[in-house]
């Protein structure tokens, strides 16, 4: 679906020597997949989210989109059409008064007849569960609802990967979980490929696959019990361990016949107490 | 402190009035600011009156909401009044102290102006009452769109429109946010004479504006990645399309109008 | 005694049609030197408390007083806000002035500190929170990590001296390596100053650790108080009113639905750790 090769990209700031943000990075992004990427502020992750739809065009390598690379002019409003990009606060990316007009916005630019926008619209509102605010003025919404409101906006355009740029950071415990129960069932339940930026491991901890940045570089990568399980790697990165892992780890220390990759709360009851 | 400002108040509804094409709406009130200074009588006031009210109580907007509109310009309206009152001059003299006189011209003619701005302001804010922002923006931009090949540029004016009014409401919050913040580093807002008090607003104005760049940094970005490129190929979800009853209606407004200056009322 | 709340009800907006109750029949003390974690989701009034205890909103019914100061009208709010500092959420976004020593002077002019005390309490402020005076002083706050621009803006409250300090989301957005920093400043803070300290947050694990007491504020009420032991044995409870029970206090519970012997108000990985050590020699005891 997406493929990476030998992307950099680097951000030139006044006089200094240009800041790497993305540095050689080569990767695919399956068909269908849910993919985390995590790091800490500044590994390059948000720049990373850019390059995939074209916002950002690579300055060293090829991002392919479905067999046509971003840096093609021709090809870049139909990308940006199939690969949706949601931003971290959700203030800053609604621009209408009224929810439906604002969920309307990318099928207008794609130039649809109105009927079909008005079809789009109730569909995409019906998938993040919102259809009852369809009246409704964003900013009298909590921090999760805008949220969503913005993934159905994305979703109007029907792409085919949706790529979230740390949509939870400004958000309470209850619109996290919204937002992520949101997404995650759009994933299993539709098939949308899925990449979520974060900086949360918890939220990383049921993607298919996880890829850990540092230093615009891919630092570790695999699946989620293969990366957590690298407790002391991801230290030095600075990055949290899920608790549950690390439980786990200290309690095999102690004599428990644990693996080093247990991820969530179900799992270590079953270890523990089958 | 600002959650008492509410800018472009729409006030939801189903009537005839709300149902008609905004462009149509905006003719009609063009039309009737018109034949206001064209009927400069009781009896033209009069009939205008009635059409106001009636347009009021058939769109089933509150009669209090509608003086709460007027409350800004209370001050306008009586400075009107006693400009008229006391240096118009004419007819029989009510009132004499020293050299101020009050004659009955003057209170006529102040009194016959404050009705006409209540009128003109009251009508004029059905407008916007009835209409919701968006179909106020699209009205314009139709209205405006002939105007493009001499180069208004109708698609941005009404994108500049449409964003204002959604961050109008973010950006007061904010304001106050702010403000709480600097308040609690012992930053004074009120005390002071005019120019310490502008010179106190930099606290708040320097992180607002900062914030307004940021959010329209981001903004811009989220609008490229929804595919936004202007208005070039762009459709609407709603199309307002005027219908024979909006056409009907004009027409029939124009008419009556034309007929009562006509008559001379 | 500290601050003490007796039957603090707020409204916002009353008389009109989007009026509020945001604090409803709200007591509560709080001690001098305490450290407290005020917990509760976005709307649950924990914002509005807050505010009264500087003066920034004032009581619709009930009372405040603050270190024997009645929160009313007319009060001498300057004092007020000396004493009790405020550290709103993203407090970067209140920084302005040209250099980073400049904003956090910026409380102490309006306190009218004489001229030749600021650089001093500004250069304490700044190490306070780990920003090398000599280093950063001249810099805009413009220039800074987010981390760094955070920091500064709550030494620009520190320099004040406060002797309640009040940190409204701190963490909200850092990653965990500036969130780690922060809290740690914050202790020491607390430590060395013997203030009182008061993190509101809407993440109990992320403040049980490092406090006395935490209150969690629902629908405008005081929902629970105690030791973060005591309120973590209530997890279940929690998660109906929109907060996060920690992952451990799942297990615990999840472990002791299954009739398993586990205490229920483990704070942290080493008492998981020696909890279930303890549990599994006691169960292998028993067979």
């Amino acid at each position: 679906m997406i493929r990476l090769e030998a992307v950099s990209y680097s951000y030139q700031s006044g006089e200094e020597q240009a800041i790497k943000a993305v540095d050689n990075i080569s990767m695919t992004i399956e068909k269908g997949e849910f993919v985390a990427i995590i790091g800490h502020n500044g590994s390059g992750k948000s720049t990373l989210a850019k390059l995939l739809n074209g916002l950002l065009l690579p300055q060293a390598g090829q991002v392919w989109v479905g067999g046509k690379a971003t840096d093609d002019p021709e090809a870049n409003w139909q990308i940006r059409q199939q690969v949706g990009l949601v931003f971290q606060n959700p203030d800053n990316q609604l621009i209408a008064t009224i929810v439906e007009e604002d969920v309307a916005f990318g099928p207008e630019n794609l130039g649809l007849p109105s009927g079909e926008i008005v079809a789009r619209v109730q569909e995409s509102l019906a998938q993040v569960g919102m259809s009852e605010f369809r009246q409704h003025a964003p900013h009298l919404l909590s921090g999760g609802q805008k949220q969503r409101i913005a993934i159905a906006g994305i979703l109007a355009m029907r792409p085919q990967c949706l790529v979230l740029d740390e949509p939870t950071a400004m958000l309470d415990p209850q619109g996290r979980r919204e937002v992520m129960d949101t997404v995650r069932r759009l994933n299993s339940e539709e098939g949308m490929t899925v990449v979520w930026i974060t900086h949360h491991m918890d939220e990383a901890v049921s993607a298919h696959r996880v890829m850990v940045m540092d230093q615009g570089r891919v630092a570790i990568q695999g699946s989620p019990r293969e990366v957590f399980r690298q407790t002391e790697l991801l230290e030095s990165l600075d990055l949290d361990v899920p608790v549950i892992t690390r439980l786990g780890q200290l309690l095999a220390r102690d004599g428990f016949d644990l693996p080093p990759d247990v991820l969530t709360v179900e799992e270590m009851v079953n270890l523990l107490c089958p | 402190m600002f959650n008492s400002v509410s800018i472009g108040q729409y006030y939801p509804g189903d009537s005839f009035f709300h149902r008609l094409e905004p462009r149509i709406k905006i003719g009609l009130i063009t039309i009737y600011v018109i034949s206001l200074f064209l009927l400069d009588s009781f009896w033209g006031y009069l009939i205008m009156t009635l059409f106001t009210m009636t347009v009021i109580f058939t769109s089933r907007l509150p009669l209090k909401l509608m003086l709460r509109g007027l409350k800004p310009l209370y001050f306008i309206l009586a400075f009107t009044l006693l400009l008229h009152i006391f240096f118009t001059k004419g007819g029989t003299v009510l009132f004499r102290w020293k050299k101020i006189s009050i004659e009955s011209a003057g209170v006529i003619s102040g009194l016959m102006m404050t009705w006409r701005l209540i009128l003109l302001v009251m009508t004029s804010s059905l407008l916007t009452l009835t209409t919701s922002p968006i179909a106020l923006t699209d009205a314009i931009e139709g209205l405006l769109s002939p105007l493009k090949p001499i180069g208004v540029p109708a698609h941005e004016l009404a994108m500049m429109m449409t964003i204002a009014l959604r961050f109008i409401p973010t950006l007061l919050e904010e304001a106050e946010k702010i403000m709480k913040a600097q308040m609690a580093r012992g930053a004074d807002f009120e005390s002071g004479n005019l120019i310490q008090r502008a010179k106190s607003m930099i606290p708040l104005l320097v992180p607002l504006f900062i914030s307004s760049f940021r959010r329209a940094d981001d903004l811009a970005l989220a609008m490229e990645a929804r595919c936004y490129r202007g208005g070039k190929g762009r459709t609407r979800m709603k199309v307002h399309k005027v219908t024979s009853l909006d056409w009907l209606t004009l027409g029939g407004f124009a008419g009556t109008m034309a007929v009562l200056v006509w008559l001379g009322i | 005694m500290s601050i003490i709340a007796t039957n603090l009800t707020h409204i916002y907006s009353p008389d009109t049609p989007w009026t509020a109750k945001a604090l409803d029949d709200v007591s509560l003390e709080i001690q001098d030197g305490e450290i407290i974690g005020l917990i509760g989701h976005t709307g649950s009034g924990k914002s509005t408390l807050i505010q009264h205890f500087n003066g920034l909103l004032k009581p619709t019914a009930g009372s405040v007083q603050v270190q024997g100061i009645k929160v009313e009208k007319g009060i001498n709010l300057r004092r007020l806000r000396q004493m009790v500092g405020l550290v709103f959420q993203y407090p970067e976004h209140q920084l302005f002035e040209e250099t980073v020593a400049i904003d956090v002077a910026f409380g102490l002019k309006n306190a009218g500190l004489p001229r030749e005390e600021i650089p001093e309490r500004v250069e304490h402020a700044l190490g306070a929170v780990g920003i090398d005076y000599e280093t950063f002083k001249d810099r805009s706050p413009f220039e800074l990590s987010g981390g760094q621009m955070r920091r500064v803006a709550i030494a620009g409250v520190l320099a004040m001296e406060p002797e309640v300090l009040i940190l409204d989301e701190p963490t909200a957005g850092l990653d965990p390596q500036s969130r780690n920093d922060l809290l740690g400043h914050l202790r020491r803070i607390q430590q060395e100053r013997g203030i009182t300290l008061i993190i509101v947050s809407h993440s109990m694990d992320e403040v049980a650790a490092m406090v006395n007491r935490i209150i969690v504020m629902d629908k405008g009420k005081i929902y629970a108080q105690g030791h973060p032991g005591e309120i973590f044995r209530h997890g279940q409870e929690l998660r109906q009113i929109g907060l996060d029970v920690p992952p451990l206090t799942q297990l615990m519970f999840a472990l002791r639905a299954k009739g398993q012997d586990l205490p229920a108000d483990i704070l942290n990985l080493e008492e998981a750790r020696a909890a279930i050590g303890k549990w599994r020699k006691g169960g292998q005891a028993s067979v």
